[in-house]
């Protein structure tokens, strides 16, 4: 298992200057004029890395060089699962720290104070995501994936504003309580994990 | 003990069907997989590494099931293809690095060895390299954790005809010790010519026969003679004849049966693989 | 182990294994290879004439079952001591012909046949000195 993050960890090396300039693009974008930049940052990056990812394993014809290594179809799906969490850590928690310091540096763009829930809802919204997209990409093939990352891509842009506006709407209806965010995030774990077993299920019939 | 268990293996594609294909390659031993391409040959080797599920049938390798035991497995067994799956980006050490922590019974000291031996420089970019790098590279890395197997899909197309030999003289090196098996699935069959001890022929999806090379070239005849020598009896003695204006040419299966058609009237000559690939496929009359 | 000389022709009518197998074979009568000495294993010696194994094993099981060689599992094949006297005796009949060639060629020459014998004498005594 270790072995298989390390593969995907070397394998991203050479992108690094991308994730961070994906990072410095979408805050410099965002932070001006959005109140729910925090959000914004923090999903696109996230995302982003991981559509990265895939694309350089397509590219690479990936599955075609982990089945000549003793790995399972199993194991694959863990490494992806897993590799997908931190990257989802990796931008939620850079978009954070990057808010923090653009509010100690610069008090005059008026950033909201930030709790705890500004990091668990981006995580809990690209958990989501990311249970919709494996299973999609293990189950098409290589030119099916392309195309749904291409989708994702569009359909981020075009859902962020709505999004945006219906979490701000829900904040200040009340409608959200802490138990209601307790069970939201447990339904979410549980659209996660079903979304695994799902995506084992698919990889392991599955032709390359 | 066999290298490989093919059981009943059928898969179906739009194009052609690998019909309830039974294959043994025995231990010790390298085999040879001939067919033209598109009929099947790559399709076995992919039901071999686990990359295409069969219809139905089962694949054992070393004695274990696929795909139960497919991390056990790939422990023993090496892999060399014509596509080069390595990342491009990436260095040779950095792909060791990459590779090396996946193999219980992994040798730098070997693998050093091979990049020394085969002139790749560790620091080199893997898209840098020439398609013959690559496949070296492919073949050192197979050769570095005491793989008991080698499933070779194409290794060589595409390389030049002295490294080819280089290839094979490695090959015959690992084949020193009689524990280990090799695989072989090419279109270019003068490599087989040498080397091979088995060879499999694969045709439109079946196996036409599996045996030791020797007896392919004892059996088979090549039969050159005059047209007038041909009568509808005759032509159905051929797999396949090429006529042409100054005679005919035609493979037989059955050499002795031949040499007591055609005596003295026609010539008898020891066919070459492709020979033998050209004349099943064509069947039939082929004129020129 | 003996250098043996192994050379194939690709133009002989004749299968590789007989081939090995008479060169092998004619070691072992002219005396190049003696009893005991061991033979190269069937490996090696495919890879060497970059033929099959099942070739080569082909050959050896052959001489072995005429007797000119022993094979023991694990320690690889030798010339057998056994068959000494049909050695001996083959040796004998090409000695035979060589000298029915000898006495053939001094017929042309016009020689006598106490000149064959003297002539015979003195280079034997010649090879007894070196």
């Amino acid at each position: 298992m270790l072995n298989l993050l390390r593969k995907d960890l070397i394998a991203l090396k050479s992108s690094l200057w991308t994730i961070l300039l994906y990072l410095v693009v979408f805050s410099v974008f965002f932070i001006p004029k959005s109140e729910m930049s925090i959000y914004f940052v923090g999903i696109y990056t996230a995302f982003g890395t991981i559509s990265l990812a895939t694309m350089i394993d397509i590219k690479n014809h990936n599955h075609h060089f982990l089945v000549t290594l003793p790995i399972s179809r199993k194991h694959i799906v863990q490494a992806k699962y897993i590799t997908a969490i931190l990257y989802t850590l990796f931008g939620v928690l850079a978009s954070y720290g990057i808010h923090w310091v653009v509010k100690l540096a610069i008090p005059q763009l008026n950033k909201p104070d930030y709790t705890v829930l500004d990091i668990l809802i981006p995580i809990g919204m690209l958990l989501v995501l990311v249970s919709v997209y494996m299973p999609l990409f293990y189950a098409l093939s290589k030119k099916g994936a392309g195309i749904i990352n291409a989708v994702f891509f569009v359909s981020l842009i075009i859902l962020a504003q709505p999004a945006a506006f219906l979490m701000n709407m829900m904040g200040e209806n009340g409608m959200v309580d802490d138990q209601m965010i307790l069970l939201i995030l447990i339904g979410i774990l549980l659209v996660f994990i079903a979304s695994y077993f799902l995506t084992i299920h698919l990889f392991a019939r599955r032709d390359l | 003990m066999n290298a490989i268990e093919l059981r009943n293996l059928t898969k179906s594609y739009p194009l052609f069907t690998v019909d309830n294909v039974s294959l043994n390659v025995k231990q010790g031993y390298i085999t040879g997989l001939i067919g033209p391409n598109g009929v099947g040959k790559s399709t076995l080797i992919r039901m071999m590494l686990g990359m295409v599920r069969p219809d139905s049938g089962s694949v054992k390798i070393l004695g274990c099931d696929m795909p139960k035991q497919e991390v056990e497995i790939k422990q023993r067994i090496g892999i060399v293809s014509d596509e080069c799956f390595y990342y491009e980006h990436l260095t040779i050490i950095d792909m060791k690095k990459m590779i090396a922590p996946f193999y219980k019974k992994w040798s730098d000291r070997k693998f050093n060895g091979y990049l020394e031996q085969f002139e790749l420089s560790p620091k080199k970019k893997i898209g840098d390299l020439s398609k013959g790098m690559k496949i070296k590279l492919a073949l050192a890395v197979a050769l570095s954790h005491e793989a008991e197997l080698l499933i070779m899909d194409e290794p060589t197309s595409g390389l030049d005809p002295v490294f080819r030999r280089e290839m094979l003289d490695l090959l015959a090196d690992m084949m020193q010790n009689e524990r280990n098996s090799i695989i072989f699935s090419t279109h270019i069959t003068t490599d087989l010519d040498r080397i091979a001890d088995y060879i499999a022929f694969i045709h439109r999806g079946k196996i036409v026969f599996n045996e030791t090379k020797e007896g392919v070239f004892e059996r088979y005849a090549l039969v050159k003679g005059d047209l007038e020598l041909l009568d509808s009896d005759i032509r159905n003695e051929f797999i396949g004849i090429r006529e042409t204006s100054v005679g005919f040419e035609g493979l037989v299966d059955h050499r002795h049966k031949a040499e007591q058609l055609f005596g003295d009237h026609a010539v008898l000559e020891t066919p070459s693989l492709e020979d033998i690939m050209y004349f099943t496929s064509r069947g039939g009359y082929v004129h020129a | 182990m003996e250098n043996i000389k192994i050379i194939l022709s690709n133009a002989s009518s004749d299968p590789i294994y007989i081939q090995i197998m008479n060169q092998i074979r004619q070691s072992i009568l002219s005396g190049e290879l003696r009893a005991g000495d061991t033979l190269p294993s069937i490996r090696q010696l495919a890879k060497d004439l970059q033929v099959s194994v099942i070739t080569t094993k082909r050959a050896f099981e052959e001489l072995e079952k005429e007797q000119l060689i022993d094979t023991v599992v694990g320690k690889g094949s030798y010339v057998s001591g056994a068959n000494k006297n049909f050695i001996r005796e083959q040796r004998m009949k090409r000695l035979e012909e060589k000298m029915l060639e000898i006495i053939r060629e001094s017929k042309e020459l016009n020689m006598s046949r106490q000149d064959v014998i003297d002539h015979l004498t003195l280079l034997y005594e010649e090879e007894q000195t070196t």
